[in-house]
């Protein structure tokens, strides 16, 4: 079923309140991101709830140590995806979080339809060694997890013991198990992404990706149970399904990710439209219901609320939130005078947020100015795919004064940045033969900058703007990339900037103060995560799918009722 | 080896880098293997047969020395990546290209199906048409210099002999390897320093 296409509000007020790219694609802002009901997750739980899908654990094999597989079927009107998860005995000391572990407490891969025993047994033999194993194009998805031993090992115990685990316990993790990759796109033989982009419950962004960390949702709870049965036999009680609905799954992400931005300026600009318009949408309404103004209000308060179970040791970070909480509390006080019931109320409510609260605290408003227009904004959500290779021409007829007239206006942050300066070339970018893995060097300590990956765009760009000083205007940019290929990356991204408004960080990326996590929180809101932790200025932990309906609950629930929970407040089951 | 269009585009980006090829002219190098592939045409390997001919020579003695002359040519055999990406540039401008003296010709396609609406290619003897479909071949692929290309605009072909599938494809093992040697010039070796300073260096994950 189609959603409802409401009334939308006067489209060229929309298209001037579109807050600018200068000010959007800050890392600062980005780093202050969260997620709103675009945000990936969301979209397919409601796309779930909505097309009445059916998930069943078809298979359960799970011997006495908790070494097995389960498979999990997830049927919706067209297709069926099913998660294999092979359950494993993982010693103490092999448990490592980072991307270069080896062995994992558990695997999973996404299979395209149903497995037979055969797939089962084929992936068996490589979807637990991950990277050094092969997938083929049946499979969607590859990932892989470890216990948080410390919740685990909690909630085993009490649920053998025939009582329910420590909703403080619960509340100070999160979650039972957590991912430490979740690949896709043709990684190590999976399916690549055009053999599915075209299906409407896949093609949107991630969507395979999160659906399969769902499915693994399901399965953390299933295999803490099982131990609970082994341990306590007939004494066992199931998880409660209140405290359950607590546990999301963890994610460790660290520098793997974080060049992804960079080099996917159109899926940037889709995600960054698609936020920005429904955001403009919403302030663009000349006047608010009472309904939404009560959803905004309820939602302010649950977010409020939920800061309580937002911990990180993190010190930085933890001063953010504590801030935050501050900014509600602000916002609580304006809203007691401003009632929303002037002229464009939320475009009032935006702007007091933007002279008033930090940047959490704006953008966090900006995510609950959103939440109750599901009918103004959901279908934006079946925008933010895009195809790279829709803007990878380059237009090389036009001339090069013309590309420069378009780099002056596009990357005027980056012409004004000195990159002769050392700090603003402190860092560089590289891939580590050690582990193939995105690492970032300090540019005048360390060796191997020769071989800087070129994600520092704006340095490209500055550097193609020096080379065209000699060159004469009317040059055609296609003679003048034919004499220098190594201006050709930062030619396209010009173009590609001046196409698609969103699509490049406003940021020096190679610059001594750059935070790889604003890069990492960004993309992590737009999946839906929450409850960011930071365990470095390179990498930080994540929640995903808190508070949502499981998969046996979600026909009798709301299936977008979780980001912003509130716990005392009874749920219909 | 089985691979995703996906991992055969990437191998190609880094190997043409490590080849020495600049980021950008890379990228094209990857898309072009990409597009090959996944018609089932050996764009892996005749991207290897230019990289292994022009390792360590500059991309200036790989491209035209002039393009106002009837007919393209360089002192040297030219690299397909170098030349298509300028026709491609060219777009709908580009007219009928005459060249002398190629490696691996085949690479040049996928840069003009994106500048023609349709193109014929033809060298030594082998031609190759496009149409809305896919590719129309005919004769040997695997030329690794030629020394006439010419290519024009045509009517479609009829009936294509190569359509464009997306999924796995099977590059050879000898190909993928020596790609991989090309791509490994691109990792940086670890150091204490550097090990010190990964991700999430020195932490555990009991907890």
């Amino acid at each position: 079923m189609a959603e409802a296409i409401p009334a939308l509000p006067d489209e060229a007020r929309v298209a001037e309140l579109m807050r600018t790219p200068q000010e959007v694609m800050r890392l600062a802002r980005m780093g202050a991101s969260h997620q709103t009901r675009l945000s990936f997750m969301r979209a397919i739980l409601r796309r779930v709830k909505r097309e009445g899908w059916q998930v069943e654990r078809t298979v359960w094999e799970v011997d006495d140590r908790g070494v097995g597989v389960g498979v999990y079927e997830a049927r919706g009107p067209e297709r069926t995806y099913s998660l294999i998860a092979y359950a494993n005995d993982l010693p103490p000391e092999k448990r490592s979080d980072r991307v270069i572990a080896t062995e994992w407490d558990a695997s999973f891969a996404l299979f395209d339809g149903v497995p037979t025993r055969a797939d089962i047994d084929r992936l068996r033999g490589n979807v637990p060694k991950q990277e050094a194993g092969r997938c083929a194009a049946s499979e969607l998805v590859l990932s892989r997890a470890n216990r948080s031993v410390r919740l685990f090992d909690h909630v085993a115990d009490c649920l053998s013991q025939g009582r329910q685990p420590d909703v403080a316990e619960i509340d100070k993790v999160g979650y039972l198990m957590r991912t430490t990759a979740v690949y896709g796109n043709g990684k190590f033989g999976l399916a690549d992404r055009d053999l599915y982009a075209a299906r409407v419950e896949a093609g949107g962004p991630f969507r395979v990706e999160l659906l399969a960390v769902w499915l693994i949702r399901a399965f953390t709870v299933d295999i803490v149970e099982h131990m609970a049965r082994v341990k306590g036999g007939a004494d066992a009680v199931p998880l409660d399904r209140d405290i359950r609905r607590r546990l999301g799954v963890g994610n460790s992400t660290g520098l793997g990710m974080a060049p992804f931005l960079v080099t996917h300026p159109a899926l940037l600009n889709a995600w960054m439209t698609a936020r920005e318009t429904a955001l403009a949408r919403v302030r663009a309404l000349p006047a608010a219901s009472a309904d939404t103004i009560r959803h905004f209000l309820e939602h302010l308060d649950w977010a409020h609320a939920g800061l309580e179970r937002w911990h990180t040791p993190d010190e930085r970070q933890s001063m953010r939130v504590c801030k935050l909480a501050g900014d509600f509390e602000t916002l609580k006080t304006h809203l007691e005078t401003d009632t929303l019931t002037g002229a464009e109320p939320w475009n009032e409510l935006y702007l007091w947020a933007a002279a008033n609260l930090t940047l959490e605290g704006q953008e966090a408003v900006c995510s609950l100015m959103i939440e109750p227009h599901g009918d103004l904004v959901d279908d934006l959500a079946g925008e933010m795919a895009a195809d790279e290779r829709q803007a990878f021409a380059i237009d090389g007829t036009m001339r090069v004064d013309e590309l420069a007239g378009l780099a002056a206006r596009h990357f005027d942050w980056a012409l004004a940045t000195d990159f002769g300066s050392a700090d603003q070339t402190a860092r560089f970018w590289y891939v580590s033969e050690e582990k193939l893995e995105p690492r970032l060097g300090e540019r005048h300590e360390e060796d191997g900058a020769e071989l800087e990956q070129r994600l520092g765009i704006g340095r490209e760009v500055a550097m193609m703007m020096a080379a065209l000083e000699s060159e004469p205007e009317t040059t055609l940019l296609a003679e003048f990339l034919l004499r220098h290929p190594e201006h050709r990356h930062a030619a396209r991204r010009v173009q590609v900037a001046a196409k698609l408004p969103y699509a490049e960080i406003h940021d020096n990326v190679l610059s001594a103060t750059m935070m790889p996590i604003d890069m990492l929180r960004c993309k992590l809101a737009f999946f839906g995560a929450s409850r960011f932790d930071p365990k470095s200025d390179r990498w930080v932990r994540i929640t995903m799918y808190a508070d949502a309906p499981f998969p046996d609950e979600i026909a009798g629930m709301d299936a977008d009722d979780w980001a912003w929970p509130l716990f005392d407040k009874a749920r219909p089951a | 080896m089985i691979v995703s269009l996906n991992e055969a585009e990437v191998m190609a980006t880094k190997a043409a880098w490590g080849a020495g090829r600049p980021w950008g002219l890379a990228q094209d190098a990857g898309r072009a293997v990409s597009t090959l592939e996944a018609m089932r045409l050996p764009g892996a390997e005749s991207l290897l047969d230019v990289l292994v001919a022009t390792d360590g020579v500059a991309c200036e003695k790989l491209r035209p020395a002039s393009v106002q002359t009837e007919c393209w040519q360089a002192e040297r055999p030219m690299c397909p990546v170098l030349v298509g990406a300028f026709i491609s540039d060219l777009g709908a401008q580009s007219e009928e290209v005459r060249l002398r003296q190629v490696h691996a010709p085949l690479l040049l396609v996928p840069f003009c199906l994106m500048a023609f609406d349709n193109v014929v290619f033809n060298w030594s003897d082998c031609t190759i048409r496009s149409s809305d479909e896919g590719l129309f071949v005919y004769g040997a692929l695997n030329a690794k210099v030629v020394d006439q290309v010419s290519i024009d605009d045509c009517e479609p072909a009829e009936e294509p002999t190569h359509r464009w599938h997306p999924g796995a494809v099977d590059i050879g093992d000898e190909i993928w390897e020596a790609l991989s040697a090309f791509a490994h010039r691109t990792y940086v070796p670890a150091s204490e320093a550097s090990r010190l300073k990964g991700a999430g260096a020195g932490l555990t994950d009991n907890d």
